[in-house]
C-alpha cells in the first residue's frame, strides 16, 4: 500500500548531506574504501526451507555466501507457525547435513560382482548400466498374464523402496514410472 | 492426522499413548505443552516412563501390544457410564444401524473366518436395508442388533479386573484415565490423541488406531479444534510419499491398485466407485472415475484415449489378496524371486525386521541401486559383519543424492500441510536430486525400449516424461503443476451459475472440476488446488492471519483436501450448523453458507433435508463408522496378544493371537511364544539425537556424541534379579538373533503383574548399524520378527520377546 | 526496569564501547551523543499522557493504516517548545560548526519567532518553504534549522510512539513502514536463538517484528534477490537489499537479548556500510542525519 503521507512523516527527506552539519566523515570514508578496495565485502543470500527428520514441518533458513556457494549457517525459520523459529537437536544440527560433512557422497559408486571394493563412475555409464540390467531382468521375467490366464503386465522380480526422505514431486515421479515398468513390490518407510 | 499440529494447543485433555512426543517430536510437544499451560490435562499411557512422561500431569505404564484391551475398557466405560455425546453419535455415526441378524462374535472370532486362509469372508458385516436400500436405524439405539448394542455388548467382556491383569495396569490408574478422558464427551470439551509408531508397530496396530476412533467417536472429538485422531508420524515426507503411494496397493492420491480379477477399466471403476441410496448421503467417492481417469491421463498422456481405456490395461495388476509389502519383498527376495532392488534414501538392513533375513536376501540379489546422501549398511551390505565379498554377485549402486536443502520442492507434514521448500545451494559433487535420478534413469530405459522394444514397452513408451527444463534438469514446477492438474481440451463449466471456458492447458482449480472423459490430467487428486489457476503456487504462501485465533493459518502453504486445516469439520457443528462448541469455533453455518475453515462440502447441514448432507463425506453412508467392516480383523476391535508375548493363553478368549496377520515361514523365521528361553517382553524406540536407522544422523559427529551407541533399558528389579549392573556389557537375544549392548539399569521400566505373575519388559533404541561409529553396535532388528499387522503390514517392532544375558 | 538515570548510565556505557568497538564512527557518534543523552532523560520527563485518548481503529489498522494517520494529529506547541530548548544546547554542543546558528534558532524560539509544531504538521512543500523563509528571516543556516528541526521530531514522536504503543500491542502488523506513525525502518535486529526480524522505525523509533523474507520496502518476497552485504569477518554488521527495489536496510544479525543496545549508536557505528552500499547505487530505506552522505 502507497502510504499519502503528511508533511511530518516526510520531515526527514528534507535533511540535506550531512557533510554541511560538519559531521567528519572522513575515518568512514577512509574505511569504507579499504573495506572495498581490499575485496572484504561479502555477501549472503537467506533461503527457506523445511527440516529433514520427523513429520513436524519446521521451518530452517538456510544462509549461503554468495562467493563460495556454500551454506554457512542454518537455523529455525522464525515465522514458520509451526515451530517459530525454534528447533529440537536434529534440526539446530542441520548444518551436519550439508557438504560440511565430509561423509557426504559426492560420486557415483559402483561395486562390481564379487568385488571386495568400491570404483568410482560417471553419471552417463551408471545410467546406460542400469537401465540395461533394469530391461534384461524386466524382460526375462515380464509376467503378461497369471496362472488363470488373466492379464496382470508385471515385472515381479524388481521392487522398489523409498523413500518418504524426499520432496513430493520427487515421490510422484518415482510413483508414476514405477508402475510404468510395471512393478508390484512397492513400497517405502510409511510402515516401518 | 485429522488436525494438525499447532492444533493440539486447542485441547482440555491430551491421551498421549504409543508417542514418546517430547523426545521424538519436540516442537509438537510444544503445542501439547501450551494446551497444558492454558489449563489441559495431559496423560501419557506408555510402557516406559520418558521425558514424555515427565512433562505430563501423569504417566500409566502399560505392558506392550495391550492397547486394544486398555481402550476397550473405556469403551464400556464410557457407555455404561452413559458418558457418550448422544446427539453426536446418534447422528454422525453408525451407531443406529440396524446390523445383518447372521452377524456373531464368539470366543474371539467374528463370523465368517476361515481358519486356511487366515481371513474372514465378510458377507455378514453388513447392515439391514430398507425397501430402497437405505440402512435401517434405530436412533433410540435400543433395538438389540443396531451398532451401539452390539458395540456395548462386545465390551461388556473388558472388565476392569480382566483389563488390569493384561495390561498390568492398576485398576486405579484404568478408573483415572478413564474417568478424565471420557469428560471430553461433553459438547464444549474437546479431547484428542497423539500416537506414533508405539500404535503403529503392532499386529493389532490398525485396531489400535480404531479402537481409539471409536472413543473419540463416542465423545464426538472428531472434527472438532483440538481434538481427532492425530498420527505424530515420523519422516520429513511420510505423508506425502504415502499421498503419492509409493505403496504396492495405492496409486497416488490413495486411489486402488487394480488386482487381476479386474480386466476391464469399467470393472475396475465399477468395483471402485461406491454407491449409495441415500439422498443425504454426499458418498463423495462417487467421483472416484473423475479421479482415476484424470490420473491416467498424467500418466500416460495423450497415449491415453477413451478407446484404449485410457491406457488401463497397461498397468500391472496385483494378484488378487496378494500383498505386495515390504515384509512381503524381503520374503520373496530371500527365496530368490527378486532380482534386482531400488533403494532411494533408506536403510532396510537395520531399518527392516529381523535383520538376519533381510541382509541374507540382499546377498541373493543380482543388482541393487541405493540413492542417498551418506552411505549406508544397505548399500555397502556386501562388506557388513559376517559377509565374504568374494561371496556376494551383487553389481552394486550407490548413487550420490542431493540433501533436502539442495533441491526445490515441497514437503507434507503430518497434519496435511504442503510446505515449500527453495533451493539454497547446489549439492556437491557429482550429487543430483532422486528426482533428476528417476528422470535420467528413466530416459535411459526408455530410450532402451524405443531402441530394442520388449515385452509390454507401450507403458514405458507412453509414460508422460517431459519434467526437465531446457538445462536438462528436473523441472520442479512442471512436476507440481502436473500433480495439480491440467484441462486436456477446452472446456465449458458453470461456476456459480454462470458459464465459463477453461482453456486446454490451463491449471485445473480444484479436484470438483476433474472429469472422467479424459478432458482433465491430474497427477494426484488430492493436490488439486495446489495451485491457483492463475499460477499461484498455494505451497509457497506465507501469510500469517489467523481469523479464528485457533492456529489454522489459512494462508500459510496449502493443506490437502482443498486447503481444509481440519477434516470432518462439518462435525463441529450441531445439525443445524451451530458449533457444539462456540468458543472453539472452527465452522458455522450462517445466513446460508459456511463461515470457517474449508468445510467438507458446500452443502448445508444435515437438518435440511433435501440439500443437506450428513458430515462424514468420504464415507459411502456419510456417518463415521463405529462399525468399520473394512478392517481384516473384523468390524469392532478385539485384544489379541502380539505374535510373540509371555502369555501361553488370551485371557479374553482362545485366540492368542490376531487371526488375520499373515505367518511367514522361512528357516529364518523362528518365534517363540511364552518362552522360558525368552522371557521378557522386548519394546524398541529412537531417541531425540537420532532418526530412523541413524542412516543420517550417526554421521553427524555433534548428535553421536550425544548418542553413540546402543544400550538396554533394564528396570532395577530385572537388573537384580539377573545381577547386571548398570553399564556393564550384555546380550539382548530373541529367537531370531541377538544384539550386543550396554546396560542402562532404570527406574523407567517397572516390572508388570500380568495374570497374577511378574512380567519384565525392556527396551532398546533401533539407531544403529554396523557401518558406521566404526566400533559401534548394530541394527537392534535381529531380534524382531517377520510379522506384520493384517491391514497395513507395519511390522511388529514394539512387542516380541527376548533374554537378557551377561557377556 | 531501569529507571531514567540507568537508562542514561547505560546509554554512556554503549556509547563508550561503540566508540572503541567502531572507532571509524567515532566523531559522527560523538557529534549525536549529547543530543541522544538529552533525548533518553526526555524520555523521563515528559508527558504526553494526553495522547492516550487516540483511538484506534482494528480494521484502519488491519488494511495498513498506521495508528497516527488514523487520527486528527496536532502537536502541542508547548511540548515542541519545551524540547526544542532542552535539545538545542546538546546540538550546539555536538556540532559545532553549526552552533552559532543552533544559538541563534533558540533564541528565536524564546521569543516566540518560530513555531516548530506548525512545522511537524505542515506539507514537505510547505515545511522545506517555511524552513528556508526562518533560515533567511533569522540568518541562520538551512542545514541548522533542518537539524534542530528533524531532532525535535525525532523526541516529539519518539515519546509519542512510547505512550501509544500499548494501544496497538494486541493488533497483528505486517507491514514495512511503522505501525504509529507509518515511516520506513532505519535499523534492522535479527535476535539470537528465535531469529526474528526487528525493524525500528526511523522517525519515532518504535519497534516491530517483520519477515525476514520480505522486503519492508517494497514487499516482495523474492528469496533470491534479497541479499545480505557484510565485512568479511563481521558477518553480525550487514546491509539487507532487495534487489528489486533497490533499497537497503542496515541490519544488526544474531543479537542477543543479554546485550543492551541503542539502536540510533548502532546505525551511527555502521555508517561505513551505508557509505558502502550507497557506493553500490542503493538507497536507505530511510534517509537519516547521518545517512545521506554521497
Amino acid at each position: 500500500m502507497e502510504l499519502t503521507r503528511r508533511g511530518f512523516l516526510k520531515l526527514s527527506g528534507a535533511v540535506g548531506a550531512s557533510s554541511a552539519l560538519g559531521l567528519n566523515f572522513k575515518p568512514v570514508n577512509a574505511y569504507a574504501a579499504e573495506l572495498s578496495k581490499s575485496n572484504r565485502i561479502k555477501s549472503s543470500k537467506q533461503y527457506t526451507t523445511i527440516c529433514a527428520y520427523c513429520s513436524c514441518g519446521c521451518g530452517l533458513i538456510c544462509s549461503v555466501d554468495n562467493l563460495t556457494g556454500k551454506i554457512f549457517n542454518i537455523e529455525g525459520d522464525p515465522e514458520n507457525p509451526i515451530n517459530e523459529g525454534a528447533l529440537c537437536a536434529k534440526g539446530a544440527g542441520f548444518f551436519d547435513l550439508t557438504e560440511a560433512n565430509k561423509h557426504r557422497l559426492t560420486k557415483v559408486r559402483y561395486r562390481a560382482p564379487y568385488s571386495d571394493k568400491w570404483e568410482e563412475k560417471d553419471w552417463d555409464w551408471a545410467f546406460s548400466r542400469i537401465a540395461r540390467l533394469v530391461k534384461d531382468t524386466r524382460d526375462k521375467d515380464f509376467v503378461t498374464t497369471n496362472a488363470q490366464g488373466r492379464l496382470v503386465n508385471r515385472t515381479e522380480s524388481i521392487a522398489h523402496l523409498g523413500s518418504s526422505n524426499i520432496d513430493n514431486e520427487e515421490c510422484w515421479l518415482i510413483s508414476q514410472s514405477v508402475r510404468a515398468m510395471g512393478l508390484v513390490y512397492i513400497d517405502h518407510q510409511a510402515r516401518v | 492426522m485429522t488436525n494438525h499440529y499447532i492444533d493440539l494447543k486447542n485441547s482440555d485433555v491430551i491421551l498421549i499413548m504409543g508417542s514418546n512426543a517430547a523426545e521424538h517430536h519436540p516442537l509438537a510437544f510444544k503445542w501439547i505443552m501450551r494446551a497444558k499451560d492454558a489449563g489441559a490435562r495431559v496423560i501419557h499411557v506408555d510402557p516406559r516412563y520418558t521425558r514424555t512422561s515427565a512433562r505430563c500431569d501423569y504417566h500409566v505404564p502399560i505392558r506392550s501390544g495391550t492397547d486394544i484391551a486398555f481402550l476397550g475398557g473405556m469403551i464400556k466405560y464410557i457407555i455404561e457410564g452413559n458418558k457418550f455425546f448422544r446427539d453426536y453419535v446418534v447422528n454422525y455415526t453408525n451407531a443406529s444401524f440396524l446390523v445383518n441378524p447372521d452377524f456373531s462374535f464368539e470366543d474371539g472370532l467374528f463370523s465368517g473366518y476361515d481358519a486356511q486362509k487366515r481371513s474372514y469372508n465378510k458377507e455378514t458385516w453388513t447392515f439391514q436395508k430398507d425397501g430402497n436400500g437405505i440402512p435401517l436405524k434405530d436412533p433410540t439405539l435400543k433395538h438389540p442388533q443396531c451398532v451401539f448394542q452390539l458395540l456395548k455388548q462386545h465390551y461388556s467382556r473388558y472388565t476392569l479386573d480382566k483389563v488390569s491383569s493384561i495390561t498390568g495396569v492398576s485398576k486405579e490408574n484404568l478408573l483415572k484415565v478413564y474417568e478424565e478422558y471420557s469428560a471430553t464427551g461433553a459438547p464444549d470439551k474437546a479431547g484428542t490423541e497423539c500416537y506414533a509408531l508405539g500404535w503403529t508397530h503392532h499386529t493389532s496396530g490398525s485396531q489400535n488406531i480404531r479402537t481409539m476412533s471409536i472413543i473419540q467417536l463416542l465423545l464426538g472429538n472428531m472434527g472438532i479444534a483440538g481434538g481427532g485422531i492425530n498420527a505424530l508420524r515420523g519422516e520429513p515426507n511420510v505423508q506425502g510419499s504415502t499421498d503419492h503411494c509409493i505403496l504396492y496397493g495405492n496409486l497416488p492420491g490413495y486411489l486402488k491398485m487394480p488386482t487381476a480379477s479386474l480386466a476391464t477399466l469399467e470393472q475396475y471403476l465399477t468395483k471402485n466407485t461406491p454407491t449409495s441410496s441415500d439422498p443425504q448421503s454426499a458418498n463423495y467417492y462417487q467421483n472416484y472415475p473423475n479421479f482415476f481417469v484424470s490420473w491416467l491421463k498424467s500418466l500416460y498422456g495423450d497415449a491415453a484415449t477413451p478407446e484404449n481405456g485410457f491406457g488401463y490395461s497397461w498397468l500391472p495388476k496385483l494378484e488378487d489378496g496378494k500383498h505386495y509389502s515390504q515384509l512381503h519383498l524381503f520374503d520373496r527376495m530371500y527365496e530368490g524371486a527378486i532380482k534386482g532392488l531400488f533403494a532411494y534414501g533408506t536403510d532396510p538392513a537395520v531399518s527392516s525386521p529381523n535383520t538376519k533375513k533381510t541382509r541374507k536376501a540382499l546377498e541373493k540379489l543380482d543388482w541393487l541401486v541405493c540413492a542417498n546422501i551418506f552411505d549406508n549398511e544397505t548399500a555397502s551390505f556386501w562388506f557388513g559383519p559376517g559377509v565374504d565379498p568374494k561371496q556376494v554377485k551383487t553389481e552394486v549402486f550407490l548413487l550420490p543424492a542431493a540433501a533436502t536443502m539442495e533441491k526445490e520442492g515441497s514437503q507434507s507434514n503430518s497434519g496435511r500441510w504442503v510446505q515449500w521448500k527453495y533451493k539454497a545451494v547446489t549439492p556437491p559433487g557429482d550429487a543430483i536430486s532422486c528426482g533428476d535420478i528417476q528422470i535420467r534413469m528413466m530416459d535411459a530405459i526408455k530410450a532402451l525400449y524405443a531402441k530394442e522394444g520388449g515385452p509390454s514397452a507401450e507403458p514405458i513408451l507412453n509414460l508422460k516424461w517431459n519434467y526437465k527444463d531446457i538445462d536438462g534438469n528436473m523441472d520442479v514446477l512442471k512436476v507440481s503443476k502436473q500433480i495439480n492438474g491440467y484441462w486436456e481440451a477446452d472446456v465449458e463449466v458453470t461456476e456459480n451459475g454462470a458459464k465459463k471456458i477453461m482453456n486446454k492447458g490451463g491449471l485445473v482449480p480444484t479436484f470438483g472440476m476433474l472429469r472422467s472423459d479424459g478432458t482433465t490430467s491430474c497427477g494426484n487428486w488430492i493436490m488439486s488446488g495446489s495451485f491457483g489457476a492463475d499460477g499461484e503456487n498455494k505451497m509457497a504462501r506465507r501469510g500469517k492471519e489467523d481469523p479464528t485465533g485457533l492456529g489454522l493459518y489459512p494462508n500459510w502453504s496449502f493443506v490437502w483436501p482443498v486447503n481444509r486445516r481440519i477434516i470432518y469439520n462439518r462435525a463441529s457443528c450441531d445439525i443445524n450448523g451451530k458449533p457444539y462448541n462456540p468458543k472453539r469455533n472452527i465452522l458455522e453455518w450462517k445466513d446460508g453458507k459456511w463461515v470457517g475453515d474449508v468445510p467438507d462440502g458446500p452443502w448445508p447441514p444435515m437438518a435440511d433435508k433435501e440439500k443437506g448432507k450428513y458430515p462424514f463425506i468420504m464415507k459411502v453412508d456419510g456417518v463415521a463408522s463405529l462399525f468399520g467392516p473394512a478392517m481384516a480383523e473384523g468390524p469392532f476391535p478385539e485384544h489379541y496378544e502380539p505374535l510373540e508375548g509371555p502369555l501361553a493363553k488370551n485371557p479374553l478368549s482362545s485366540q492368542l493371537i490376531n487371526p488375520t496377520i499373515e505367518l511367514f515361514s522361512s528357516d529364518l523365521d523362528q518365534v517363540a511364544n511364552a518362552s522360558d528361553k525368552f522371557p521378557y517382553v522386548c519394546t524398541t524406540y529412537s531417541c531425540t539425537e537420532h532418526w530412523c536407522s541413524g542412516a543420517l544422523t550417526r554421521w553427524q559427529a555433534w548428535l553421536l556424541e550425544m548418542q553413540p551407541e546402543l544400550y538396554v533399558e533394564i528396570s532395577e528389579e530385572l537388573a537384580r534379579e539377573l545381577e547386571i549392573a548398570n553399564g556393564s556389557k550384555v546380550k539382548v537375544s530373541s529367537a531370531r538373533g541377538e544384539a550386543a549392548c550396554i546396560a542402562m539399569v532404570t527406574k523407567r521400566f517397572k516390572p508388570f503383574t500380568i495374570e497374577g505373575r511378574t512380567v519384565h519388559q525392556v527396551g532398546l533404541p533401533f539407531n544403529y548399524g554396523w557401518l558406521y561409529p566404526e566400533d559401534g553396535s548394530d541394527s537392534t532388528n535381529f531380534l524382531t520378527p517377520t510379522v506384520g499387522d493384517a491391514n497395513t503390514f507395519c511390522p511388529e517392532y514394539k512387542a516380541f520377546m527376548v533374554n537378557v544375558t551377561r557377556r | 526496569m531501569l529507571d531514567t538515570n540507568e537508562k542514561i548510565e547505560r546509554l554512556e556505557k554503549i556509547i563508550g564501547e561503540a566508540s572503541e568497538s567502531h572507532p571509524h564512527s567515532r566523531d559522527i557518534i560523538h557529534a549525536f551523543a549529547p543530543f541522544l543523552l538529552e533525548k533518553a532523560s526526555l524520555m523521563g520527563s515528559l508527558d504526553f499522557k494526553d495522547h492516550r485518548t487516540m483511538a484506534m481503529d482494528e480494521l484502519q489498522f488491519k488494511n495498513g493504516v498506521p495508528l497516527l494517520r488514523q487520527n486528527e494529529f496536532s502537536p502541542v506547541t508547548h511540548a515542541c517548545e519545551l524540547i526544542a530548548m532542552a535539545i538545542l544546547p546538546p546540538l550546539e554542543t555536538g556540532f559545532q560548526k553549526l552552533s552559532t546558528d543552533l544559538e541563534k534558532l533558540r533564541a528565536a524560539i524564546m521569543e516566540k519567532k518560530i513555531g516548530f509544531a506548525d512545522l511537524l504538521v505542515s506539507s514537505h512543500e510547505e515545511a522545506g518553504g517555511l524552513i528556508e523563509t526562518w533560515a533567511l528571516h533569522e540568518d541562520v543556516s538551512v542545514e541548522a534549522v533542518r537539524l534542530a528541526l528533524m531532532m525535535v521530531a525525532k523526541v516529539y514522536f519518539e515519546k509519542t510512539a512510547r505512550t501509544l504503543a500499548p494501544l496497538i500491542k494486541d493488533f497483528a502488523w505486517d507491514k514495512g513502514y511503522c505501525p504509529i506513525c507509518g515511516s520506513a525502518p532505519m535499523i534492522a535486529k535479527i535476535r539470537d536463538k528465535i531469529g526474528t526480524r526487528h525493524l525500528y522505525c526511523s522517525q519515532c523509533a518504535h519497534e516491530w517484528v517483520f519477515s525476514r523474507v520480505i522486503c519492508p520496502s517494497c514487499g516482495r518476497n523474492k528469496q533470491s534477490s534479497m541479499t545480505y552485504f557484510f565485512v568479511d569477518d563481521k558477518s553480525r554488521e550487514s546491509a539487507f537489499v532487495c534487489e528489486e527495489c533497490g533499497r537497503y536496510l542496515i541490519t544488526m544479525d544474531k543479537v542477543s537479548d543479554l546485550v543492551p543496545l541503542d539502536a540510533d549508536i548502532s546505525a551511527l557505528s555502521l555508517v561505513h556500510l551505508d557509505v558502502i552500499m550507497q557506493g553500490k547505487g542503493y538507497l536507505p530505506m530511510a534517509a537519516c542525519a547521518w545517512n545521506s552522505c554521497s
